[in-house]
């Protein structure tokens, strides 16, 4: 497949390590350092021109899911979930960092809402920052 | 979407769709079985490829993308529980949404598209497991497109129409058409005429490989 890159070190236990996720999916680096979730590719397919889904990216201070990776993986995240409101929700999908009042012990962490998982922010003072992307922010 | 709903796929499958982009019928696939199977997303051109891409990201369906002729998936062997077969047609179905393919209707286009969606159920059939399940649909209402390229699969193969049963209205398949007959297992499929849900018009076929 074009683009893909050897992985720098082991996707898996860093999400085993940061949010207690287990998974059975293959991780590749596709282009701009993101990290990319899928199967195994079956043998007989030649001319796969793009595969999975794009989950995140390794930061200096560990690894940030994106708003699908968050939906996708947060069912099996253990730690570092922190649940909110319909009016942090509210927020949060404007593209507004969220306060959040119990204290984690996270550099990162997936927002749930209602069961929801709606994306992942860095905590920095006791608030989540926003990476909710632009063209998905309710106006 | 219907085809997908008679699709009816498991989890843990190999699922083919031949004809994916724009990918719409794809995510509602992989939403039926949560992402628990290989899904491998198939288009033949590299402009509908990005969109294909980026859909199936916004879903959070989990795909692999190919870029190769439909045509040639037979040669692969037998390797997919379910295969859907959304062929290309001259989408007289959607005239009340677009004039324009009334505008643009040709019988002579209709004749090479008919070309095309027979040799694309062949390969698509040929592609399936024993046992495996096969759904063709168009979004057209001409028998040239539609009855006439499921016998001719059924005069190629061994192929087993299945009854569907699908929550919507529908009206006889046609079983004659300018003089030419054609096998009474298409009574099976679903025809829906625009008037009958207030829908746009489009035919189904569900097809088994037997074992």
């Amino acid at each position: 497949m074009p683009g893909v890159k050897k992985i720098r070190g082991d996707v898996r236990e860093l999400l085993q390590e940061q949010f207690g996720i287990e998974c059975d999916y293959v991780f590749y680096e596709g282009g701009k350092g993101k990290i990319y979730a899928t199967r195994e590719i079956p043998e007989f397919l030649r001319k796969v021109v793009h595969s999975g889904i794009y989950v995140g990216r390794i930061e200096r201070d560990g690894f940030r899911l994106s708003m699908d990776g968050a939906a996708l993986l947060g069912k099996h995240a253990k730690k570092c979930v922190v649940d909110i409101g319909d009016e942090d929700v509210e927020k949060w999908m404007r593209g507004e960092d969220i306060s959040i009042s119990q204290s984690v012990d996270c550099r990162y962490v997936i927002l749930r809402w209602r069961g929801f998982y709606v994306g992942c922010g860095k905590v920095v003072n006791g608030a989540v920052k926003n990476y909710v992307p632009k063209n998905r922010r309710i106006v | 979407m219907i085809p997908p709903v008679v699709l009816n796929a498991e989890k843990g499958k190999a699922i083919l769709d031949v004809a994916a982009a724009p990918g719409a019928k794809t995510t509602q696939i992989a939403q039926y079985v949560e992402n628990e199977a290989t899904i491998v997303a198939n288009d033949v051109k590299y402009s509908r490829i990005n969109i294909l891409i980026s859909n199936l990201q916004r879903c959070c369906a989990m795909a692999h993308v190919t870029m190769c002729d439909g045509r040639k998936f037979g040669r692969f062997g037998e390797r997919f529980d379910y295969v859907l077969l959304d062929a290309p047609c001259s989408n007289v179905g959607m005239a009340r949404k677009n004039y324009k393919y009334a505008k643009i209707w040709s019988l002579r286009e209709v004749m090479a598209l008919s070309r095309l969606q027979k040799q694309l159920i062949l390969s698509a059939y040929d592609s399936l497991k024993k046992g495996g399940i096969l759904v063709y649909s168009t979004c057209t209402l001409d028998p040239l497109e539609d009855e006439e390229v499921v016998d001719h699969l059924l005069a190629n193969r061994d192929a087993e129409v299945e009854e569907i049963d699908a929550p919507v209205k529908g009206v006889e398949p046609i079983t004659e058409f300018e003089g030419r007959k054609y096998s009474e297992e298409v009574r099976k499929c679903l025809r829906v005429h625009p008037q009958c849900n207030d829908t746009e018009g489009f035919f189904v076929a569900r097809i088994r490989k037997p074992e």
